[in-house]
């Protein structure tokens, strides 16, 4: 296991290089001009060429990119344009909002969604089966934005049952940082209040990002769990006379969990590019929002710094992945 | 006895000494919640550009040594008085008296000079012009300072309000190898004014609350707290305000207007800011041809123009702003499509060309603009090419004249009710290869000359006007630029609020919250 987590960190580095550099040229090569953007409209002429010279555009593309690709590898992912702050601290004030409700929503996602497809295998053919599989077809149909949208409408707007948006009230200030997810925040300051207000500010946007997600997941394990109810160590276990419950969650579970799990690796991944337009919708300032903003002013830095942060939550989730299928199934630790 | 009544009458004294004296009769009347897109990129009042997201944080917390009144005039604000030497090279202002920052340091002359020698060096921002001109500033005595310029210029005296003033005591704690705290006041505010900074959540909202000790003194109704808000995409701010989660909406476009009308929580404010709309003709292929432009400049459809945008527009007389020191009249911007088939019959044009015109794309009025004159011109057999691009890519292609477009449309406002500035900024050559003006690659020595003359002269010399006034029909004559429009701002208020009226000449958006409360 430390030699499979020792080659996935050196691919893991030699991935973000090659993804660096790709950005970076790709960025340089784009038509336009970031520092007449960052200068504003109508600025004047000597402002944008400080602003160029004071951020490096100056100089030659050799030496920008060698400027660069050295500061990353001290960990300076460069100065974002628009904020004028390092953007790694751009993206450690942003990312923990994107990453509260990434996990919020595979919490869900798992719970609700292996629940379902359980439920759904156990009862295949029948009503129970029937509503779910609906629910998939209509979970994955919908863009989570559309979703979005459509939960602001009625259970914000219409039933004032949840807030609009935004991760807590303009009245209420964030409570003291620590991981700065304002539910762990706010429990460790032991601000009940703000607890309580953070966890209605998440509930629609998780929604928004998990029904789909959810619906894909019910369907994996749906799937994994009537391949594995037909496989005769299930009807032997059944033929034993252990319970039900044990025989589907013990015997045939476990077994159907493999393609259940991978299927989750990827759903991490697309928790934050589908975390994007619903932190826009939901104006929650978390890492989609940021890369966004950055994109449409040409913040390049910022661009590459965010899209490498998704890498990075990309390769491990999946290097997790591979490390439970170990746990999983010893068979593959052999092979 | 005697003991007690002394100690009765200590904790009687202190209690009185503890509550501030103007704030016996304040009415505060709640939290003033800005729902705006987009976010400050700094709240350093040096770096301020021409946004209105910076001038809205920036205007609430720091004041200049003068201010525009709401009818443009200037007037006094840290500075009670000032003198201005014949040769206008020589400002010599006397600081207000009593005056505290935010840190509880005084505000005196050497603050003054330390703020706009600071300003100065760093020149960051899009203000740094104003203080181009400055030779020295100079501690007269503790509360009057002597502003040297090196050559007389108006603009200077003009762009004096949005200079602001920052806390002495601040920079010399803050500054870190020599940055002049540039790291500090770019998250951090202390200046004099009503509203002080409590957090900036970035991402989230600026939070600000009234500053106990302003000099202006608390009296009346007032609102406690000002947060701008940002990040909210219309609908969602449109949502809010209904809720009355928001109070002010700034720079709402036409489908917003058509929405606000049908809510009885909202209203409309309008106001003519420092900005027109134009249309730049580069001075290449058959827009090189004089008869050609002027063919362009009566073929423009101004009046639909005006109906398109809901009537929340009017016609531009002049290349420069009405309302500018310096504007005069000098054309009718009326279309007349058969005069302009005369004059490119007569330039050799009467079978029409072909042109590429690109506008900023995200909004509105640039998109109807277009399509209109490109309707206006198909009649003239002239086709043009649409491109509805980004701004940075519209810039970068603009800066060289081979990549740039035939035809441009954008808007431009000045943070300085001049003329001239504007005039600069339009057709100026000095702006040429630049990508941030004069897109008609318009070249003109004697209309240089006269937007360089012009500011030299004392404020409220005549001859300002004379000079600026035979600028802009060069600029018509020469058929350089179509005006096409001002276009008002419009923004939305929840009908709670009280005390808000849209200032043009608070630039970048002074909201004057000290002015504002709201009610029930």
């Amino acid at each position: 296991m430390g030699r499979l987590i020792l080659e996935r960190l050196l691919t893991l580095i030699l991935k973000l290089f090659g993804m660096a550099v790709i950005l970076f040229v790709v960025t340089q090569v784009l038509p336009a001009d970031p520092a007449a953007v960052a200068a504003g409209t109508n600025a004047r002429p000597e402002q944008i060429e400080k602003l160029r010279v004071e951020l490096g555009l100056d100089r030659p593309f050799h030496e920008q990119f060698i400027t660069y690709i050295s500061g990353l590898a001290r960990g300076d992912l460069g100065k974002s344009l628009l904020t004028r702050r390092a953007v790694s601290d751009d993206l450690r004030l942003r990312f923990p909002a994107t990453a509260e409700l990434a996990i919020f929503s595979g919490v869900v996602i798992v719970i609700l969604g292996i629940s379902m497809g359980i439920l759904a295998a156990v009862n295949a053919g029948r009503t129970p089966d029937i509503l779910i599989r609906m629910l998939v077809v209509v979970g994955m149909g919908i863009p989570p934005f559309v979703l979005a949208l459509f939960l602001q409408l009625i259970f914000a707007k219409s039933l004032d049952w949840f807030p609009l948006e935004g991760r807590l009230p303009t009245l209420i200030a964030p409570p003291p940082h620590v991981t700065g997810l304002y539910t762990i925040d706010s429990l460790l300051a032991g601000q009940w209040d703000v607890f309580w207000s953070s966890v209605q500010h998440l509930v629609l946007p998780v929604a928004a990002l998990s029904l789909g997600r959810l619906a894909v997941g019910a369907r994996f394990t749906r799937s994994g769990m009537l391949e594995t109810l037909s496989q005769p160590y299930v009807r032997t276990a059944r033929a034993k006379g252990l319970s039900e419950k044990r025989v589907i969650l013990r015997h045939a579970f476990r077994n159907a969990l493999i393609p259940v799990v991978t299927m989750l690796g990827i759903q991490i991944g697309f928790l934050l590019s589908g975390a994007v337009l619903v932190e826009v919708v939901f104006t929650w300032p978390g890492l989609g929002r940021y890369a966004v903003e950055s994109v449409v002013s040409f913040d390049f830095y910022a661009v590459i710094g965010a899209a490498l942060v998704i890498a990075v939550i990309f390769v491990v989730s999946n290097t997790i992945v591979d490390l439970l299928y170990v746990q999983l199934d010893p068979r593959i630790q052999h092979q | 006895m005697l003991h007690r009544k002394r100690v009765l009458l200590a904790v009687i004294a202190t209690v009185l000494m503890l509550i501030p004296a103007a704030s016996a009769d304040v009415e505060w009347t709640g939290a003033f919640v800005l729902g705006s897109c987009c976010e400050p990129n700094s709240l350093d009042p040096a770096a301020m550009g021409i946004s209105q997201t910076e001038g809205y944080v920036i205007n609430a917390m720091y004041e200049g040594l003068t201010q525009y009144s709401r009818e443009g005039e200037i007037v006094a604000r840290l500075a009670t008085s000032w003198e201005i030497s014949d040769d206008a090279l020589t400002y010599t202002l006397s600081i207000r008296e009593g005056v505290q920052f935010h840190d509880g340091s005084a505000l005196d002359a050497e603050a003054v000079k330390l703020s706009l020698d600071r300003h100065k060096a760093l020149g960051l921002g899009n203000l740094g012009f104003i203080l181009a001109p400055v030779e020295s500033v100079t501690v007269v005595d503790d509360m009057t300072v002597a502003i040297q310029l090196s050559s007389a210029d108006f603009q200077f005296w003009a762009g004096l309000p949005h200079i602001k003033i920052v806390s002495a005591q601040a920079l010399a704690e803050h500054d870190m190898d020599g940055d002049m705290a540039g790291e500090f006041f770019r998250e951090n505010a202390v200046g004099t004014g009503p509203y002080r900074l409590v957090r900036w959540d970035p991402g989230r909202q600026t939070e600000m609350e009234a500053f106990p000790d302003y000099w202006g003194g608390w009296d009346g109704p007032h609102i406690e707290r000002f947060i701008a808000r940002y990040g909210l995409d219309y609908t969602t701010r449109l949502l809010l305000m209904e809720d009355g989660e928001v109070h002010l909406i700034d720079w709402a476009g036409l489908s917003d207007v058509r929405r606000a009308a049908t809510s009885s929580a909202i209203h409309l404010n309008f106001g003519n800011p420092l900005q027109g709309f134009y249309h730049f003709m580069k001075q290449d292929g058959p827009l090189a041809n004089k008869q050609v432009r002027q063919a362009l400049l009566h073929a423009y459809p101004y009046h639909a123009m005006i109906e398109v945008m809901g009537g929340f527009a009017v016609p531009l007389t002049s290349p420069a702003l009405a309302g500018t020191i310096g504007h005069c009249d000098v054309f009718e911007p009326v279309q007349d499509l058969d005069k302009a088939r005369e004059l490119l019959a007569e330039a050799g044009y009467a079978d029409g060309f072909s042109v590429r015109q690109a506008y900023r794309h995200a909004n509105e009025p640039r998109r109807f603009a277009a399509v209109l004159f490109q309707e206006a011109l198909a009649e003239l057999n002239i086709e043009v090419v649409l491109d509805d691009i980004p701004w940075g890519t519209f810039i970068d292609a603009q800066r060289n004249f081979d990549t740039a477009y035939d035809m441009s449309s954008h808007w431009l406002n000045i943070p300085i009710p001049y003329a001239g500035e504007m005039l600069f900024r339009l057709n100026h050559s000095a702006l040429i290869d630049t990508g941030t003006g004069n897109w008609a690659w318009y070249n003109n020595p004697d209309f240089d000359a006269l937007l360089e003359e012009a500011p030299t002269l004392a404020p409220g010399d005549p001859r300002i006007d004379e000079l600026l006034c035979e600028a802009q029909q060069i600029l018509i004559d020469e058929a350089v630029v179509i005006p096409v429009m001002l276009s008002q701002y419009i923004d939305l208020t929840h009908s709670s609020v009280r005390g808000y009226q849209y200032d043009p000449y608070g630039f970048p958006g002074d909201l004057h919250p000290y002015d504002i409360w709201l009610e029930g």
